[in-house]
């Protein structure tokens, strides 16, 4: 009982303002009624409540105090929101966060300095610049990757020194590597002719006289008729010293010079084409170096005749050979070819670290290869107007990147030795002849031609067991025989060129090294004895 | 309009509607002020209470959300600006007819201490004073208490929204209003005696 009174006086209040469950009611309802207790307490609460009920009243506000409510609500009532911009309203209370303010100025000093860093040049890429070129048949450079290009100021006088850092340091089977598709050879091509004009000349001189050949940044990476252990110190110096004007000559006796330039002896047949090519890429920078030295030849000499890349590239391309076909291809089988890079030429000069990550990574040594650097580059890569030039005569004739690359990829060892040999003009038996047809038929089909008039003119009675090296043998003989004054008059022309190349002086001139000093030697003999 | 809920109304003022202010305002205002009057004692004071609970109101209709019924929201905006305005006139209150002299000891109104209780009073009069009485034993009553009382018995507010708007357990609500009827109890059981002994 007195637990039920302690429970009804929790729950009196509950009971009174009826905020209870009627079944917890009914039953505090019988307690009620049967406690004197708690009915007295509750009659008590309600006779309060009814005294307040009756006595106090709600009083009604002044009229005024609404009045004056709802003209401030009319004035300051809440602009309607567009409900299109009813979505941003959790966002707007987000971005209103100090962190974000402050993420903000940070962005924007961040930029602004990293704006001024670059306007000053502190981070700004190395500039490429491009200068208006000089002919069409302007040098290539093939810029390193991701290398922004850069637009030159009209002047080319005024293009500054440092572009010559974004071209990469190339190497002999650089050039040919390097030679990318035609929109990069394109951009390259620009670029390079912001550089260009001042030192391609000269570069482009020394290679076309077979004689040393540069890289972008003016290093001498071998020499290819001075590169033999005798050739003559004069050889080397001489076409430096020549007229500009003679370029062209120039390209002709180099077209025409051929192995004994390198060899010191003619026709340089007995010799090995390894060796001599080892021979040449380790003496060759060493020459260059000695001959620059005593000669005085900065690097960076402007040129004096802008007109002989032009004319260069029309004759082929520098150290560039004519087929049996009249075709011009470049031919510079005197330029060193690195065989695993140990020859390769180093790069120097302020911008040789910079650009030397860019130099592709030497080909292994494969024969092919070296045909390739030897046809269809200037050997040092680093000539990029020949670069272009050949790259662009190259994809014209067939001695294109792709066509390279293809060749390197079919010809079998045997074809790449015949290829060689062709090379050095050491076929001259019909079986040769017939199998480097047979190899260079699908590959190169005018070199197969070459070959195959070659097995027409010189070996009338050979026939081959290939069916289309002997049908084409057999179309030769019948136009021979159809027209052997106009046959005759080409035969004697070729011979006559060759008679001319034979009398050139700078072949004629003897090794230096092939003078010998024998009177100290025999004094030492002498004393001896 | 009239029958939508305080919030819908609100959310349409909020919208840029103010005829919805106005019906918000004219359901609320009686047992606003009252709730005020009650709790600061001064008609013009209560006044001005209103108006400022109202404007407050107004000014933060635009980030009103959903979050609590209106009429929490309403009287503790009121009841907040009560307080201040009793902390602020406290040291200078002046004593009243009406005030009682020592609220904890219950000892009356001054009115029931210099009252000629002897004195002939016909019923009529008898009721008249148990009705000031009655008022006399609310003002009387501890702050706490009266707000508690004022909302439960004159506003019919449920106590869980009377602990809400206090920001109390609804036990402690429950506690202060019966500590609140037991004084007017006493109140009217002391009017009782005088009426009965004047009788």
């Amino acid at each position: 009982m007195q637990i039920e009174c302690k429970t009804i006086d929790e729950r009196l209040l509950d009971y009174l303002y009826e905020e209870i469950e009627p079944s917890e009611k009914e039953a505090l309802k019988t307690h009620i009624e049967g406690c004197a207790r708690c009915k007295a307490e509750l009659g008590a609460f309600g006779r309060v409540r009814k005294a307040v009920a009756s006595d106090v009243a709600l009083v009604e506000p002044p009229s005024s105090a609404s009045a004056k409510i709802l003209f401030q609500a009319a004035q300051l009532r809440p602009r309607p929101r567009g409900k299109l911009l009813s979505f941003l309203r959790p966002v707007t209370k987000i971005v209103r966060h100090p962190a974000y303010a402050m993420a903000a100025t940070f962005l924007v000093i961040a930029g602004v300095t990293g704006w001024q860093l670059m306007v000053k040049g502190d981070l700004a890429p190395a500039p490429v610049v491009m200068a208006p070129a000089p002919a069409p048949t302007a040098a290539t450079a093939t810029a390193p990757a991701g290398q922004p290009v850069m637009k030159a100021p009209a002047d080319p006088a005024k293009a500054p020194a440092k572009p010559h850092a974004s071209a990469p340091p190339s190497t002999a089977w650089g050039t040919s590597a390097k030679l990318d598709n035609a929109s990069d050879e394109k951009a390259n091509s620009d670029t390079r002719r912001a550089a260009a004009p001042t030192q391609t000349y000269k570069v482009d001189t020394l290679v076309s006289h077979g004689t040393v050949g540069f890289d972008s940044h003016g290093l001498a990476s071998g020499a290819g008729g001075a590169a033999a252990p005798g050739a003559p110190a004069a050889a080397t110096q001489k076409p430096i010293a020549a007229p500009a004007k003679s370029a062209p000559a120039s390209v002709e006796k180099a077209l025409a010079a051929d192995a004994p330039i390198a060899t010191g002896k003619k026709g340089g047949k007995d010799n090995s084409l390894d060796d001599q090519v080892l021979a040449e890429s380790e003496v060759a920078p060493k020459q260059e170096r000695a001959r620059k030295e005593s000669n005085g030849y900065p690097q960076d000499k402007p040129a004096d005749n802008k007109q002989a890349p032009a004319a260069i590239a029309e004759e082929g391309g520098f150290g560039g050979d004519r087929d049996t076909n009249g075709v011009v291809r470049p031919k510079l089988r005197e330029l060193p070819v690195p065989d695993d890079g140990r020859n390769a030429p180093t790069p120097r000069g302020p911008y040789a670290q910079q650009a030397a990550p860019a130099s592709p990574a030497p080909p292994p040594v494969m024969p092919s290869v070296q045909n390739n650097a030897q046809r269809g580059s200037a050997g040092i890569g680093s000539l990029s107007q020949s670069q272009g030039d050949l790259g662009r005569n190259n994809a014209s004739n067939g001695y294109g990147k792709n066509a390279k690359m293809d060749r390197s990829q079919n010809l079998s060892a045997e074809c790449r030795a015949l290829e060689l040999r062709n090379r050095r003009g050491a076929i001259n038996t019909a079986e040769d002849l017939d199998a480097f047809a047979r190899c260079e038929m699908d590959v190169d089909p005018t070199s197969a031609h070459a070959a195959i008039k070659r097995l027409a003119e010189e070996f009338p009675g050979f026939s081959s067991s290939d069916p289309n090296v002997e049908e084409m043998i057999a179309r030769d003989r019948s136009q021979m025989r159809a027209a052997p004054a106009k046959h005759m008059a080409k035969k004697a022309k070729a011979a006559e060129s060759q008679q001319r190349n034979t009398a050139d002086p700078y072949e004629a001139a003897p090794p230096a090294e092939a003078k010998p000093a024998p009177k100290a030697a025999d004094t030492k003999s002498q004393n001896a004895l | 309009m009239r029958d939508e809920t305080d919030e819908a109304l609100m959310f349409r003022y909020r919208d840029g509607e103010v005829r919805a202010f106005e019906v918000l305002l004219t359901r609320h205002r009686k047992p606003i002020y009252n709730f005020i009057l009650r709790f600061v004692g001064i008609p013009a004071q209560a006044e001005d209470l209103l108006q400022e609970t109202f404007l407050r109101v107004i000014k933060g209709a635009e980030s009103y959300e959903r979050q609590a019924k209106f009429t929490t929201w309403l009287y503790t905006i009121a009841r907040n600006l009560c307080v201040d305005a009793s902390r602020r006139g406290k040291h200078r209150k002046a004593s009243s007819l009406d005030a009682p002299t020592d609220i904890e000891e219950g000892t009356g109104a001054l009115l029931d201490v210099v009252a000629d209780s002897g004195a002939a009073v016909d019923r009529k009069v008898i009721n008249k004073q148990a009705g000031q009485q009655i008022q006399a034993a609310i003002d009387a009553l501890v702050d706490e208490q009266r707000e508690v009382f004022v909302m439960r018995e004159l506003l019919d507010m449920p106590f869980k929204e009377i602990a809400e708007i206090v920001g109390c357990p609804e036990n402690t609500v429950k506690s202060r209003m019966r500590y609140a009827l037991e004084k007017l109890r006493e109140a009217l059981d002391e009017y009782r005696d005088l009426a009965q002994a004047a009788q």
